[in-house]
């Protein structure tokens, strides 16, 4: 083996470039890929097997992934359904063979994914029901906080809340480009600087869930699901919702299955509800 | 005899068996390519959405060509190259295509309760999506599957001073990147 990298095994420069680049020999740990449950497991297998055996032709199989992902793309539409935008999702019946797959009991997760925000300002409006930017939830203190000085100013208070907007428009459009880090600090930014604005609620609720899922930090997911839920705005739910998924976690089942059962009692028309039950389901091995 | 001689003894048998028709090995079989499989399809394709679909493509490209699996070499290693030409060759179809970029990349991310491994795998197909697809190939088939530069050449039909290049460039981009990212997360 030479310096030229032919083999990565004996390779020392190479072995040490893969350590940098984090990447491991393929086995069948957890990841890349998203696990599947145990029912989805079964379906797939199930559904190979009578491909192969000729039972069903294979052109007319089911395109599971693509219903996944539209069906992903809907829940997570429907999550953040007051001021959010997503891209366009299918319509309900799409979701049905996907819930079929689910039987097993293995929640989906639409509402950790971050979700993307409209930009969501008195210029464009977004079709959502508009909060009134006249009057902000309380705000979350802090003396940098520039909304708070220009509160019960129209103007001002929409200058801000358009460059708090475009801010969360951008973090979106990083994450979107996997630059996670740099869209995280925008999120805090955001909610550093227009605390009390419905942009902070949902940079919140996007950094809550980018800590959670990209960089495994869950004591800085619970903190910022905490504020959201406190600060109030539109996505409380979402944010009790969170606090789920963190205790979910940390595997504190207890914990977890008392805020579904909140998440449930409170927030009884929220879209989730169901993928809560579905949970509640599970840990109560009902 | 060491463990993972024993796996890829079973991992053969299975498919010898798979490949004389016996229903329950194919079935065994499955069970134990599923996660391999997909987790190769995702570091090969950008996002989620598609794994899914191409992981179930290339499982069934290798239980229909298992019987040209002649025994030399490691079967995971043959079922390896099986999943990525799949890969590399669904690329091709515009259907395919137009379909991926309708999809959302991000999609559902599933249980928080896993192992540390798992999100620091997610982390690195991150940085994966967002080099260019051929840098992404060859440093998946270069250090994921352990092919050498020659073999990575002859399967992309590629001259080898261009798989090294994909290889420096690859690794450039993902360092830059991680530069950025080297800074403790901010509180």
């Amino acid at each position: 083996m030479t310096k030229s990298g032919n083999t990565p095994s004996e390779n020392p420069d190479s072995v040490s470039e893969s350590e940098v680049l984090q990447l491991e020999a393929l086995d069948s740990a957890p990841g890349p890929a998203r696990p599947l449950s145990a029912a989805e497991t079964a379906a797939m297998i199930d559904r190979l097997e009578r491909q192969l055996w000729g039972v069903r032709p294979r052109s007319k199989r089911l395109r599971l992934g693509a219903v996944l992902g539209v069906a992903g793309a809907f829940a997570a539409a429907s999550a953040a359904a007051a001021i959010y935008v997503l891209r366009p999702a299918e319509p309900a019946a799409v979701t049905a063979p996907n819930e079929a797959l689910r039987t097993g009991g293995t929640p989906e997760k639409p509402s950790t994914s971050v979700p993307e925000v409209a930009r969501g300002t008195a210029d464009e409006p977004t079709g959502a029901p508009a909060p009134s930017l006249a009057s902000p939830e309380a705000p979350a203190a802090g003396p940098r906080a520039v909304d708070d000085k220009v509160e019960g100013s129209g103007r001002g208070v929409i200058r801000h809340s358009k460059a708090a907007a475009d801010q969360l428009a951008e973090a979106n459009a990083l994450r979107g480009r996997h630059r996670y880090r740099q869209a995280l600090d925008l999120y805090l930014r955001v909610i550093e600087r227009y605390p009390s604005s419905m942009q902070a609620s949902a940079a919140r609720v996007a950094a809550a869930a980018m800590r959670l899922e990209q960089f495994g930090d869950v004591q800085g997911a619970e903190r910022l699901y905490r504020e959201a839920k406190t600060t109030g705005g539109e996505l409380t739910a979402e944010a009790q919702f969170g606090l789920a998924e963190v205790f979910r976690a940390r595997n504190d089942a207890n914990a977890e299955r008392q805020a579904l059962h909140e998440f449930t009692a409170r927030y009884p028309d929220n879209p989730l509800k169901s993928v809560a039950e579905r949970r509640l389901q599970v840990l109560e091995g009902r | 005899m060491k463990p993972r001689d024993v796996d890829d003894a079973r991992w053969s048998l299975l498919a010898r068996k798979a490949a004389a028709g016996d229903s329950p090995s194919t079935k065994q079989l499955l069970v134990y390519l599923l996660p391999r499989v997909r987790n190769l399809v995702r570091y090969l394709v950008r996002g989620d959405p598609e794994v899914d679909d191409l992981s179930q493509e290339a499982l069934l490209l290798i239980l229909q060509g298992i019987s040209t699996y002649r025994g030399e070499g490691e079967f995971r290693s043959w079922a390896d190259r099986v999943v990525a030409r799949c890969v590399f060759g669904s690329r091709k179809d515009p259907a395919r295509r137009f379909e991926q970029a309708l999809l959302d990349v991000d999609g559902a991310v599933e249980p928080a309760a896993l192992p540390d491994r798992y999100y620091l795998r997610r982390q690195v197909v991150a940085e994966l999506d967002a080099l260019p697809q051929q840098q992404r190939d060859v440093l998946v088939l270069h250090y994921v599957l352990g092919m050498t530069i020659p073999e990575i050449a002859s399967e992309l039909t590629v001259p080898e001073e261009t798989v090294r290049s994909r290889i420096r460039l690859g690794k450039q981009r993902i360092r830059n990147e991680m530069a950025d990212e080297t800074n403790p997360l901010p509180r």
